[in-house]
């Protein structure tokens, strides 16, 4: 299956009496809930796959703890609908404006975002419509919670933690893996095994969820993105030779199980300073944003329909 | 005659870029002196403290400044943000600094304008670098392992972009170009003087908006750098350009620590200063003429450059150079 050839659908399938079905998890709910309530999936994805009669394309934004996720899908959605990379994207609720304009107001006033709660309901979640080609009435949704790097651990240890993560992955039409250049580089292992973990977990799920016998290669693109790559020239050069360099358990597993995987480098600031007080320990404080790399995973994705 | 270091090297090869110092090169007959203003070192010749010079080759200097630096009027600047030395986050901390009259560079320094200092061994010169930034200078290379900006090949500029400015060059090295050529790179307040003197309370060089067409940043779909005489409507009334947008640029001031909530605090890693946003500066209210921002002293990036600026009082008056008690420079040029 295409990439953007997701499944027709009956406009019956998503509504039964006064209900809708959820698309993430398949649960029935009454059809004014803004949310599902057993995996928390905005209603409103639903409701839009009855108004096309397909399902919408995902593209989870996935990865650890500080890796950048906020920053990253912030700016996202911020370039995108200003346009950028020939790609034009309107945030399609208004949590997922609020998620664009906390972003680019903390950075513009020099912080970073805050850290995001693990808490699953207060999660805000992204949906984000791309016209690929307006005229055809094609569309890429970018389809992302603003998850906790540390609930994503949990959910990659323990399956079924967090259903909304589940579905999400269950249902991807494409996946963004985000992993810090900077820990990457100096960390040591941890980042590369962490992203072999879910790497293993989204293969698992896919390849359950497409219903393979005897595990093989999948098709899901898989854009693998070093995110802070302003202060790691190393990944922002060269991210496929950094990858091989300081990633090679998920180098090999993604080269035995899926066909389609790039490497990419991004930035959203232009340069960090690093300060240190008593009070509040290390801090970083972006002095001006310059972003790198953000739209170029997205268009690679949907380049390879 | 003066002695300058590196005066009587190898030519540069890159003179026939260099239009405005064409003129001047018939109306001076010392060689030396053309050599000079050849590569762009014209202030030596104006320098107050030298009187060697035949009148023919001042002159010649004068005209080549003319058309390479603009006058900028002394006043009172009002900086906000990151400062130099008691530096704030804050975007409610302000601090007023008194500047007195100085030229600055029309555009920031080009590739071809690079060129001179780098095949006159700019980089072989240890008189242009500070003692402890010695032993790095060797590690300024460019792609091919030459002296020079971080994406030259070969110690030579992109042959397409020579009239772009020169960028892939640390603070070091804009240091010891704006030494190499007589002059310096402009304080924070200078520079922020230079695009905002015409008129009070103004945040670029043409207003107080933000106009796209103005100025080459990623609003204007600016994806690298682009030629110094482009986007001319973004010019200050003086005839500066290139402030804001296509380069940030380096200043003369280093960002030691900061003021947050709980008192000032030190940076984990000195910045230097620098201004006016590049062609991939995202947010407009980042690229202005009071924005300040900081790199790393040795980041030699694709998108900081810088432009040279020269205090008044150190140049000799026009018309009048044996004079030993020479007038004010302001009072020769009219600023408006």
């Amino acid at each position: 299956m295409g990439f953007l050839s997701s499944p027709a659908t009956k406009s019956s399938e998503f509504s039964v009496k006064g209900h809708v079905t959820c698309i993430g998890c398949g649960n029935e709910t009454y059809a004014n809930a803004e949310y599902c309530q057993r995996c928390q999936m905005p209603l409103e994805l639903s409701r839009l796959a009855l108004v096309r009669g397909s399902r919408p394309s995902f593209i989870p934004i996935l990865g650890a703890s500080n890796a950048g996720k906020t920053v990253y899908i912030g700016m996202l959605l911020d370039m995108l609908s200003k346009g950028s990379h020939g790609l034009v994207g309107l945030p399609n609720n208004a949590l997922s404006v609020a998620v664009q304009q906390g972003t680019i107001s903390a950075l513009e006033n020099r912080r970073f975002p805050d850290k995001t709660v693990c808490e699953a309901e207060e999660w805000q979640w992204i949906h984000c419509e791309v016209a690929v080609d307006a005229k055809a009435r094609r569309f890429v949704d970018i389809v992302t919670p603003d998850l906790a790097g540390e609930a994503i651990a949990l959910e990659v240890d323990h399956p079924g933690s967090y259903p909304s993560i589940k579905s999400c992955v269950i249902h991807a039409s494409a996946m963004i893996i985000l992993i810090d250049a900077v820990r990457a580089r100096d960390g040591g292992s941890e980042e590369d095994l962490f992203a072999t973990k879910l790497a293993t977990y989204m293969y698992q799920l896919k390849c359950k969820s497409d219903g393979k016998n005897r595990p093989k290669p999948v098709e899901l693109p898989v854009a693998v993105t070093f995110t802070k790559s302003d202060s790691c020239p190393e990944a922002a050069d060269d991210p496929m030779g950094f990858a091989r360099a300081n990633l090679p358990s998920l180098m090999q597993y993604c080269r035995r199980n899926f066909f389609r995987v790039g490497f990419f480098a991004s930035s959203a600031v232009g340069s960090v300073a690093t300060i240190h007080d008593d009070f509040d320990g290390d801090r970083q404080i972006p002095l001006h944003v310059q972003p790198r790399g953000i739209v170029e995973p997205v268009q690679w994705i949907i380049n390879k329909k | 005659m003066v002695r300058i270091p590196g005066m009587l090297r190898r030519s540069s090869g890159l003179d026939a870029e260099d239009d405005s110092t064409s003129s001047a090169r018939f109306l001076c007959q010392d060689p030396c002196a053309e050599q000079l203003i050849r590569s762009g070192r014209y202030c030596h010749i104006l320098d107050v403290d030298v009187n060697d010079w035949e009148t023919d080759a001042i002159e010649a200097a004068w005209q080549v400044l003319g058309d390479r630096m603009a006058v900028v009027p002394s006043g009172v600047v009002s900086l906000d943000s990151v400062t130099s030395k008691i530096g704030s986050l804050r975007s409610d901390f302000q601090e007023h600094e008194t500047v007195a009259a100085f030229l600055i560079d029309r555009q920031p320094v080009t590739n071809a304008e690079y060129g001179h200092f780098v095949q006159n061994g700019g980089y072989d010169q240890h008189d242009l670098w500070p003692s402890e930034v010695l032993p790095y200078v060797l590690q300024f290379l460019d792609q091919t392992g030459c002296p020079g900006p971080r994406y030259w090949n070969n110690g030579q500029p992109p042959r397409d972009r020579l009239d772009h400015p020169v960028v892939g060059i640390s603070w070091y090295e804009a240091n010891a170009f704006a030494n190499w050529v007589g002059k310096r790179l402009a304080t924070s307040a200078e520079w922020q003087r230079a695009g905002t003197w015409w008129r009070e309370g103004v945040r670029y060089p043409w207003g107080s908006g933000f106009e796209k067409d103005r100025a080459n940043t990623w609003s204007s779909d600016g994806s690298s750098t682009v030629s110094v005489h482009d986007y001319a409507s973004g010019m200050t009334p003086n005839g500066v350009g290139h402030l804001i947008g296509n380069v940030w640029e380096w200043v003369f001031g280093l960002i030691d620590f900061c003021e947050v909530e709980s008192g000032q605090v030190l940076l984990q890693q000195p910045l230097a200063e620098i201004r006016g946003g590049a062609f991939d500066t995202y947010l407009p209210s980042q690229a202005t003429c009071t924005f300040r921002s900081g790199a790393r002293l040795f980041d030699r990036a694709h998108n900081i450059g810088f432009r040279c600026c020269v205090a008044q009082h150190v140049l000799r008056s026009r018309g009048d150079q044996q004079e030993s008690d020479h007038h004010s420079f302001a009072d020769d040029h009219d600023v408006s």
